[in-house]
Parts: structure tokens; sequence; C-alpha cells
């Protein structure tokens, strides 16, 4: 797609990109100044709500900035520029969480963390649901509460939750099911 | 607006770009590749010496179906290759399917002649056929290579797919006029294990090869 060459027609966005990362090839590096500064705030708003903790966000567009860089003689100016740049967006995104993850640094902090919700719920929106969550499991008979616990949160099976408290593993299973239905009750 | 650390690095970036040019478009790319490798494999298969009965095999249908389709992966792959130089492959993504719909058909075509034909995997000639397909395909591969590492691709493990079978076709075809051997067994697989490895070696670094 060429940018129009009446300039007195006001150019969409994309076609305002498509005209700077042409002139950016071309060593115009007013107009590559004015492209990074259009596409950084883009970048950023598109990633951030995929993302579970938003400082990555800020991470992943300068890792998308330096790509575009790298890589800007790929672009070509017979082709829209969006299409070019959302492909690198979703590479540098995929590649982040996937060096993030295999590094297992999701794995690396504890429920009793309070940094544990900031960087790894998957939307730190609904923190103040978790919260929720917590104050009702608190308000549980210390029993039910730890059983809920063992079984649902921290992954033991019915069988080793009954050793561990004792009971048998029918009532463990009763015990959690009825805790699960009273939180479902509760939270709607 | 943006964080400081990204105003910085925007005018890092500004301060560090000197004109680029455009790659070229992924056929003319492609295409030189595919005539210097086709000319190559000749070359080198006429050095090796054209099987014997290579004139009546010219007018076998079956061969000539199966080397025309190889033809097609190869030339598929290649071009498939080179597309994905560009991160957004121009918007055609679709190409990823012919490579992979000529690939079923071939294996298709293996599948119902060793069905009628029987599979005879005869082991005599395995040592020249690999040191054969060594020599036809070492240079395509090399410089298939460099050139889908020379673009930006989003998509490493099929860059490396797709460059390895472009390569493996090649090399199929020229051994194909260099080894009178045609039954399945041989052809299909002791002809295809060096490029099966060269995959496998591709695929193993495919991430740090096209890391850009």
């Amino acid at each position: 797609m060429k940018p129009p060459s009446n300039t007195n027609t006001p150019l969409s966005v994309g076609e305002q990109w498509t005209a700077w990362a042409t002139a950016a090839q071309a060593g115009d590096k007013a107009a590559y100044n004015k492209l990074l500064r259009a596409i950084a705030p883009f970048i950023r708003n598109f990633i951030v709500g995929k993302l579970a903790n938003p400082d990555w966000a800020e991470d992943i567009t300068q890792e998308v900035l330096i790509s575009v860089h790298k890589s800007l003689n790929t672009y070509s100016p017979d082709r829209p520029f969006r299409p070019w740049l959302m492909a690198i967006v979703s590479f540098r995104k995929i590649d982040f969480l996937r060096k993030h993850y295999s590094a297992r640094g999701d794995k690396q902090s504890s429920l009793e963390d309070p940094s544990f919700i900031q960087n790894h719920v998957t939307n730190p929106t609904h923190a103040g649901e978790y919260k929720d969550v917590e104050k009702a499991l608190k308000a549980l008979p210390a029993k039910q509460r730890e059983v809920f616990e063992l079984i649902k949160i921290q992954g033991y099976t019915a069988k080793e939750v009954a050793e561990k408290t004792g009971m048998s593993v029918s009532a463990v299973k009763v015990s959690a099911h009825r805790t699960m239905v009273k939180l479902k009750d509760k939270f709607g | 607006m943006s964080e400081p650390s990204v105003d910085d690095m925007i005018n890092s970036l500004t301060d560090e770009l000197e004109p680029v040019k455009p790659m070229a478009h992924p056929m003319a790319r492609a295409l030189p590749w595919m005539i210097g490798a086709a000319v190559y494999a000749w070359f080198v298969v006429h050095h090796i010496g054209l099987r014997p009965d290579s004139l009546e095999k010219l007018s076998d249908l079956h061969f000539l179906f199966e080397n025309m389709l190889v033809g097609l992966v190869g030339i598929s792959a290649a071009l498939c290759a080179c597309w994905l130089c560009v991160p957004d492959m121009r918007g055609q993504k679709w190409i990823i399917a012919v490579p992979f719909s000529f690939l079923a058909v071939f294996f298709l075509w293996g599948g119902l002649r060793s069905l009628i034909e029987g599979v005879h995997m005869e082991t005599a000639h395995f040592g020249h056929c690999m040191g054969d397909g060594f020599w036809i395909a070492i240079v395509p591969a090399a410089i298939m290579v460099f050139l889908s590492t020379g673009g930006a691709t989003t998509r490493p493990f099929l860059s490396a797919f797709m460059a390895s079978l472009s390569v493996a076709s090649f090399g199929y075809i020229g051994l194909h006029f260099t080894c009178m051997m045609d039954t399945v067994g041989h052809a299909m697989v002791y002809h295809l294990i060096p490029f099966v490895l060269l995959g496998m070696a591709l695929g193993l670094i495919a991430r740090r090869l096209y890391r850009w």
C-alpha cells in the first residue's frame, strides 16, 4: 500500500505509519522517531491486558522496538505497516512469556508472598476478589478450612489429606465439596 | 505517553538509524536459489555418474510423476522458506499449506507404491547414497540456511523445516538420477535419512539459528 501522493489529504493512522516506515528505510531519522513514538504506546496498550504483570508490557514494548529496528529492512513499502508490526509484537510477546515460564519464574513465589498476585495472577484487577475468597476461607471452621486448603489450593489428594488430618477419605471429600458449594453460594 | 526508559530507547534507536535497502521480494530471493540448486545438483549428479538406465527412466511415467511431485515439494518449500523471512509473511500465510499438501501427496504416493510393489528396504548402496546425497545437497543447504536466516522469521521451527524440506527435495531428485534402486524402502528411507538428520539438527538449533 503506497502512501497517497496528495499531501493535502489527511492520512489515516495506518497510512501515516506506512509513510514514516518507508521514510525511515531511506534514513529519515525524524520520521523514524515519530514512528517509534507512535507505535510504542500502541504496542504497550495492545499487550498490557494480555499479561499477568503490567511491568512486562514495558519490557516487551522495548523488545519490539529493538526488533523493529533490527528488521526494518524486511518491511516492504508496498504492504501496510500494521500487520508487519503485529506479527513482531505477537512473536516477541510469546517469546517473552516462553522464556519467563521456561525459567519457571511463575513457580518461584508462594501464595503467602504478597507480590504473588501482582506478578502471577492473570488479571491483577481481580486481586480484590482473591482477597474476598481469603476472607471467606478465614471465616470457615479451622478443620474445614485446613481440608479445603490442602485439597483445593495445595493440591494434595483426598487420601493424603485424610492421612494428614486423621479423617476418613470420604469425610475429606465431603468436607471439601461442602466448602466449595458454600463458597460458590457466597460468590454466586 | 511512554516511560522514560522507552523514550531513551527511542532516542537511541533513532540515533542509530542508517538507511536500509528493503529486502527483495521472497520470490526474487527464492528463484535464484532454485535455479542455482538445480544447476549445481545437475553438475554433481554428472560428476558422480548418471545411472545407466537414466534415458529409459525419462520415459517411465511413475518415475517422472514422483520426481515432479518431489520437485513441487522442493519449489514450494523454498518459496515458503523465503516468505517466512518476512515477519507477517506478506499476509500470505496460506503459502504454508502448499508444501504440506504436496508432501502429503508424496507420502500417499509412497504408501500406495509400498502396498503395490512392497517396501524392499535394500541397504546395499546405503553408504554410497548417503555420500552422494551429501554432495548434492551441501551447497544448496548452506545457501538456503544463509538465505532463510537473513530475514526476520517469527516461526523459527517452520523456517528450519521448510529449509530442510527444500534441500531434501532437490537431493532426493538428484539421488534418483545416480542410484538405480527405486524401491520405496530404499528411496524413501535411505535416501531421505541424511536430510531427516539435517532437518532434526536445524530444528534443534532453530531458535538460536533464526534469532534476530
